[in-house]
């Protein structure tokens, strides 16, 4: 069978000599989740029984200050590492063995909505409970995770969590389409007459039997495979290889490139966000425009949080109420959830809405206001990511070395004979976590307003620099809102009413 | 299947729960009593100095101790800054010390007597910018 190789599958990182072959080998997922569980077993450990000191507690530590930064990096230098390697998906596959076919989820619940609400509660939990401050319960946090990966794994048949409920996937899928790398057929011919489908379906069954897989041009077949139980489970956020034309929903664990008997799954390169730049990436429902601009704007919230002027606004929402009578826990919590909700959720649906009916009007074109505003929702990536990436580069390089010390204190408290060295640190020159901090929300100002440019001309043609100024107008404000928090100091206060 | 989830996630909340975080401040075995204030106060950001006094039970002061403070940012990741001085008057002792950034921080105290025994303990700090 000798079908024609697309251009893209020749930049094929499962082609590549030793690399290729790990990822492909059976286990090989394993490599990088097993590790990592026993990271994530480690901190765990730790946050219940070490320092109550975030700063001296490797539960707070790596998560607040290393994972964060080398997540944006990962996905800018290769894709979503982070799901690729997840150990909350090892006791998961557990369940999936475990469990007999449950029911599928919801349909109700197959959409973006529940995990926006996720992301929400996940920034409101981190706020209100100072996750960044105590060890504690950033360890259960991580149990957390594990517990609802299982048992959402146990109950229904396919694999709900990373697609419809975990933050942290939602995160990573939204910005993996700046990614250098994506799912893709070799060949769109060996798909067309590919019988079993396993990139999907799975090649795992329990009593083995064969399957013709393919006819070639003379009846015979040309290629057969055996189903068994030694098996691969076929995508579990039921992607289907042929069609996948973004890295939205892929944790890139390379199910599919084990179980396509054809060996037609490549992992090619392409142009960071390339699938930004197609109108036909991404599905053009409301959940999925809100879920891109608004964590562009979470992002903004999110730094907000940390500096002076989010704890005199605080307090103005808050000490009233404890005048009349409300405990500070309840009040903070209550100012909190209007800041997120406001800034993060109201606030980008609004202008959302508003861009969309202006650049229709000015654009003069019939495009229904859902897909007008999905057509201009990928232009949030780049400006969003840039607003992250500034905000997790301040941690990530301020506090880089003081992993070591904290570690160190790690092996001293079980019995090691080592005296932490507390003087590592990081970055001391903030010029320097500035610059790199203002190159990434100029970056990723530069290439949304390219993108929104981008796709006003495709809509509106000669019309297309009018109706794309509500939207420049929008990630302009983002870019300078975010400006604007990272020039001020940062603070990180905890319980602001209590102080 | 439905008992057996529920039986190992019982059983990991229960392990979990029998983990407990070890106090911060160890029980001392001698009994003083530890106040701390600051110069400028309120503090800022930049060189202060933390003015740390030291009493007995009875309520007299004790001088001849070593005071070392450690100071960490609520927030993971920053460097820890450190204080220590061995010279009082009337049980008071001046340590300079520097605020490296605004915001709340954990000043560990430890005084130890000539003798060897000491006294751990911990005061919560918000610095402003
Ligand atoms: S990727 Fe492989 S299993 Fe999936 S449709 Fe194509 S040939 Fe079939
Ligand atoms: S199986 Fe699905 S999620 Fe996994 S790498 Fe393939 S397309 Fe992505
Ligand atoms: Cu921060």
């Amino acid at each position: 069978m000798n079908a024609q190789v697309s251009p893209a599958a020749r930049r094929d990182v499962l082609r590549l000599p030793l690399l290729g072959r790990a990822l492909k080998w059976r286990w090989g997922r394993l490599l990088l989740q097993v590790p990592l569980l026993a990271l994530a077993l480690l901190l765990v450990y730790d946050g219940f029984t070490g320092s109550a000191l975030a700063a001296q507690n490797l539960a707070t530590v790596l998560p607040w200050v290393h994972y964060r930064g080398v997540i944006v990096l990962a996905l800018l230098l290769a894709g979503n590492l982070f799901c690729m390697g997840c150990p909350f998906t090892l006791p998961r596959t557990l369940a999936k063995r475990l469990s007999s076919r449950g029911p599928r989820f919801p349909r109700l619940l197959r959409n973006k909505w529940l995990a926006l609400a996720n992301l929400l509660l996940l920034f409101f939990v981190y706020e209100w409970l100072d996750l960044w401050a105590s060890p504690l319960l950033t360890a259960w946090l991580i149990v957390t995770y594990f517990v609802a990966a299982f048992a959402l794994e146990a109950l229904f048949s396919e694999s709900p969590f990373c697609k419809y409920v975990c933050p942290l996937g939602t995160f990573n899928f939204v910005y993996s389409a700046l990614s250098p790398l994506q799912i893709t057929t070799r060949s769109h011919d060996v798909c067309r007459t590919c019988v079993g489908k396993e990139c999907l379906n799975g090649s795992y069954s329990a009593a083995p039997l064969i399957v013709i897989d393919q006819i070639g041009g003379d009846g015979q077949p040309t290629a057969t495979h055996t189903n068994g139980p030694r098996g691969t489970l076929g995508c579990g956020t039921q992607l289907f290889v042929p069609q996948i034309k973004s890295n939205m929903d892929c944790i890139f664990c390379l199910d599919c490139v084990r179980a396509c008997p054809h060996d037609n799954v490549a992992l090619a390169g392409r142009a960071p966000g390339a699938e930004l730049t197609r109108a036909d990436a991404l599905p053009k429902r409301w959940d999925m425009t809100l879920l891109l601009v608004a964590l562009a704007f979470l992002g903004v919230v999110n730094a907000f949080g940390m500096v002076p002027p989010v704890y005199d606004l605080l307090q103005s929402i808050g000490q009233p109420l404890v005048a009349l009578g409300w405990n500070a826990a309840a009040a903070e919590a209550l100012g909190l959830l209007l800041v997120l909700l406001g800034g993060g959720v109201a606030l980008p649906a609004l202008l959302t809405l508003a861009a969309a009916s202006l650049s229709r009007a000015l654009g003069q074109n019939a495009l229904a206001l859902r897909e007008t505003a999905a057509a201009f929702a990928p232009a949030f990536v780049p400006v969003g990511l840039g607003i992250w990436a500034a905000h997790y580069s301040f941690h990530f390089l301020v506090g880089f070395w003081t992993v070591i010390p904290v570690f160190q204190k790690f092996l001293a408290d079980h019995g090691a004979t080592i005296t932490p060295d507390w003087s590592w640190g990081g970055v001391t020159d903030m010029a320097l976590v500035g610059l790199v901090q203002g190159a990434a929300l100029l970056a990723g100002f530069a290439a949304s307003g390219y993108l929104a440019q981008r796709t006003a001309m495709r809509l509106y043609r000669r019309r297309a620099p009018l109706a794309m100024l509500p939207w420049l107008a929008l990630i302009l404000l983002l870019a300078l809102a975010a400006l604007w928090i990272f020039s001020l100091p940062m603070e990180m206060r905890g319980n602001v009413l209590f102080g | 299947m439905d008992k057996l989830l529920r039986t190992l996630i019982l059983l990991f909340v229960l392990v979990m729960a029998a983990c407990r975080q070890p106090e911060a401040t160890p029980t001392p075995s001698v009994n003083l009593t530890l106040d701390i204030a600051y110069e400028p106060a309120p503090p800022v950001v930049g060189a202060v100095t933390l003015v740390v006094t030291v009493l007995d039970a009875a309520g007299t002061a004790v001088d001849g101790a070593t005071v070392a403070v450690r100071g960490d940012m609520a927030h993971a990741g920053m460097t820890s800054m450190d204080g220590q001085t061995d010279e009082s008057e009337n049980g008071v002792y001046r340590i300079p010390f520097e605020w490296t950034m605004g915001g709340d921080w954990i000043l560990t105290v430890t005084v130890t007597l000539p003798d060897g025994t000491s006294v751990v303990q911990a005061f919560n700090a918000t610095i402003g910018s």
